[in-house]
């Protein structure tokens, strides 16, 4: 019951955060951009398409990644699929890892620091008293 | 239950809240219907874990600037700056979502604006996540270390 009402005010502090982010960010009339956007990552027309269409085939959209992305198929099972995905994609991962583990040596780094200056700061009030 | 178990539950707990962080980083890798679902299941471990270091956020808080040690302090900037950013990114990732919105019936617009605020917010989750792991690795290690000493008494008792 105790967890339960925590649970509760977590995310009534995280509906609390969310409103002002919304109220922040809260995005200007876009359609414009979006047509451009989608259009230059192969969703929409191509006019004039970046390369011509091989014989029988569509146009190669102009970033592949962002159009696997946002492509319909990718929401249910397409080409963003575990699995169907050509190896570079796997590169992603690595890179997540690296950062998080540069962040963490960061975050351990920054933990002995400050409890470095705390123990000095104790002792020295603790020398100052005796 | 007991304080060691209590911290081992603890470390599974938060390893697989863990893994899951860095699977839903990637959902280049992952596909985006696995990016969305894990990420509204993260947020509910999320809400679990901060439930059950409740107390400790609660009394850091409350004496933030008097009775709170510096680690303390500097534990929970960053634990404030990481829930935020997870908060923002599970908004903006709501607002240009392609399969958990569709699935309730629900088709969202597509904007620029939200990619880029779910990108930002995904970045500042990844360093502070990262951040939040390091600043626990002594109390990783202290939890790891008598689960190594119980198995070396086992393995000694066997031979």
């Amino acid at each position: 019951m105790k967890t339960a009402l925590r649970i509760a005010a977590v995310w009534i502090i995280a509906a609390v955060i969310a409103f002002a982010a919304y109220s922040i960010i809260q995005p200007p009339d876009e359609s414009g951009i979006v047509q451009s956007y989608a259009e230059g990552a192969g969703l929409g027309k191509q006019q004039p398409p970046a390369q011509p269409p091989a014989e029988g085939g569509d146009a190669a959209p102009l970033y592949p990644r962002r159009a696997a992305l946002f492509s319909e198929s990718g929401a249910s099972g397409g080409p963003a699929d575990i699995g169907s995905l050509p190896s570079g994609h796997w590169t992603g991962l690595g890179l997540v890892l690296l950062k998080f583990a540069a962040a963490a040596v960061l975050g351990s780094l920054a933990a002995g620091t400050v409890r470095k200056i705390s123990a000095k700061k104790r002792a020295a009030h603790a020398a100052s008293a005796a | 239950m007991s304080g060691k178990k209590q911290n081992r539950a603890d470390l599974l707990f938060d390893m697989a809240i863990g893994a899951g962080s860095i699977l839903v980083m990637v959902p280049l890798t992952t596909g985006i219907a696995f990016h969305e679902w894990l990420s509204l299941a993260f947020m509910a471990a999320i809400s679990l874990h901060s439930a059950l270091h409740w107390d400790w956020i609660h009394d850091t808080m409350e004496g933030f600037l008097k009775r709170s040690t510096a680690e303390s302090r500097l534990n929970i900037i960053i634990d404030s700056i990481l829930f935020s950013a997870l908060v923002v990114s599970m908004l903006s990732g709501l607002f240009i979502s392609k399969a958990v919105l569709p699935a309730l019936g629900i088709k969202p617009g597509f904007s620029l604006v939200w990619r880029r605020a779910h990108a930002a917010a995904a970045s500042v989750s990844l360093a502070a996540l990262g951040v939040h792991f390091g600043m626990h690795t002594a109390w990783l290690i202290d939890v790891l270390r008598p689960a190594a000493m119980f198995q070396n008494q086992i393995e000694g008792e066997r031979r």
